[in-house]
């Protein structure tokens, strides 16, 4: 099996994004979740469609238009979903950040995890 | 709820503008999700203002490829004289004189790949060269008229003799552009009906294709001609053998360019041979021809930058044309890579079907 795509941290919460609106995953709630997701940062719907190119590119997700819906003036939705070699990739990314947090709490004690 | 929406909906000039901007395979969707999000005309202005760097950005990474776009370059440069050496007297450099046009051509085509439709490779090209030469005359306008209103230098223009090296681009973006075939694979297991109905548009694909060569390289071998004949320069000697191999390369696609019609009452196996070995075929042939279309670059980057840096005694003039020389190389050699890997990709492709059909 081919290595997965290192992922970037924005790829991250793209795709986390994703995997958690499972059917409602398209632009809007997609860059919704991923301001909660990266929460205090704030990120732009541009650079959300940017990083969805890019990853539809590496074959991670797949996209189709839906019907068009009165509430956007007619116009259809984009939506995604995670192709399996974005599940793959997706899964190596959050066992790297388990084993970083895992690291951090050793050092640190688990009340890094508490807001100071 | 109908009034309620219809409130809620941001005006329409403000909608057209976005819908003119955002780059036509995003615009759907991207228009779609504005409106959801629309809280006023200012909110919907700025978030679509500012989501249009990204859209333009990502749609130029995906339909532009760096050895295509690096082609381009080199040929505008070339024949905007940007690499020629400066005249005694020449208040303004020749980088820079021809920089303008270039730049102004290279936008252009940037943004053609950004917003372009679903065009066939031989119209891709032409449209190139048209808008490449549109630009390159808007930017000379300007410049004219900032020469009027007395702001520039009047030396700032394209010399007027550069304009007829410049008309050399032309064809030159037009073969680029229509040698950008499209090789998407089909999917396993489609009946044989349908590969006879692809190899028909692969065949009508490559007569277009051929044509537009042979017209691109006719029409530089009769400006080169024109040119020789009329001021007899001093790289003559070498760019008639040039323009020898071009003429034979034009007699070549004119008498076995062509994709071979598909055999008579062929079954899927030989049918699949058959296609498989055309596509590489065509392939082999335009590796080849690659090479030589951008021969005389190869001959002008030598003599305008190296041979003239030695004989001037500058090191950087030298080093810098021995840089292009390798770039020009490996723009090639990638554009000559990437057709061939999607030539491969295609092969394989028939060959995965004709053991499903198995």
């Amino acid at each position: 099996m081919a290595p997965s795509p290192s992922l970037g941290q924005f790829e991250q919460l793209v795709l986390t994004a994703i995997l958690a609106l499972g059917d409602r995953a398209y632009g809007v709630t997609i860059h919704a979740k991923v301001e909660a997701l990266a929460a205090p940062k704030t990120a732009a719907l541009g650079a959300v469609y940017a990083t969805l190119d890019r990853i539809e590119d590496k074959g991670l997700v797949s996209s189709w238009l839906s019907d068009p819906t009165p509430e956007r003036g007619g116009r259809a939705k984009r939506h995604y979903r995670l192709e399996q070699a974005g599940e793959r990739a997706l899964r190596e990314s959050a066992l790297t950040a388990r084993r970083i947090c895992d690291a951090v709490e050793q050092s640190w004690g688990e009340g890094i995890w508490n807001p100071s | 709820m109908e009034p309620e929406l219809r409130k809620r909906r941001p005006p329409a000039p403000l909608s057209s503008l976005l819908r003119l901007l955002i780059p036509p395979p995003a615009r759907e969707a991207v228009m779609g999700d504005l409106e959801e999000r629309y809280r006023s005309p200012i909110q919907y202005a700025s978030e679509g203002i500012r989501t249009m760097p990204y859209l333009i950005a990502s749609r130029a990474r995906r339909t532009s490829s760096i050895a295509i776009v690096g082609l381009q370059t080199f040929v505008l440069v070339a024949c905007l004289g940007v690499t020629l050496p400066d005249l005694p007297g020449q208040t303004v450099p020749s980088w820079a004189q021809g920089g303008i046009p270039a730049a102004a051509a290279l936008l252009a085509l940037l943004l053609r790949a950004v917003y372009r439709g679903e065009e066939t490779p031989v119209r891709s090209g032409f449209l190139d060269a048209v808008a490449a030469a549109v630009a390159m005359l808007l930017s000379q306008g300007m410049l004219a008229g900032l020469v009027s209103a007395g702001q520039i230098e009047p030396d700032w223009m394209l010399p007027r003799g550069l304009y007829m090296l410049g008309f050399f681009a032309l064809p030159a973006l037009w073969l680029i552009g229509a040698a950008e075939g499209r090789h998407g694979a089909r999917p396993v297991g489609a009946p044989a009906e349908a590969v006879v109905q692809d190899y028909l548009r692969f065949e009508r694909g490559v007569k277009a294709r051929n044509r537009a060569e042979m017209i691109a390289l006719g029409l530089i071998v009769a400006g080169s001609v024109a040119m020789l004949l009329r001021f007899n320069p001093p790289m003559a000697p070498i760019a008639w053998p040039f323009l020898a191999v071009f003429v034979a390369i034009i007699g070549y696609l004119a008498l076995r360019g062509w994709a071979a019609p598909i055999p008579a009452g062929a079954g899927l196996e030989p049918l699949r041979s058959h296609f498989s070995r055309e596509l590489a075929r065509q392939n082999g042939l335009r590796g080849l021809m690659w090479w030589f279309w951008f021969g005389p670059l190869f001959v002008g980057l030598v003599a305008n930058l190296v041979l003239f840096g030695i004989r001037m005694d500058q090191p950087l003039r030298i080093a810098i044309g021995a840089g292009a020389l390798l770039l020009l190389a490996g723009f090639i050699a990638k554009a000559n890579g990437d057709r061939s890997r999607a030539v491969r990709e295609r092969i394989a492709a028939l060959s995965g079907m004709s053991e499903a059909a198995a």
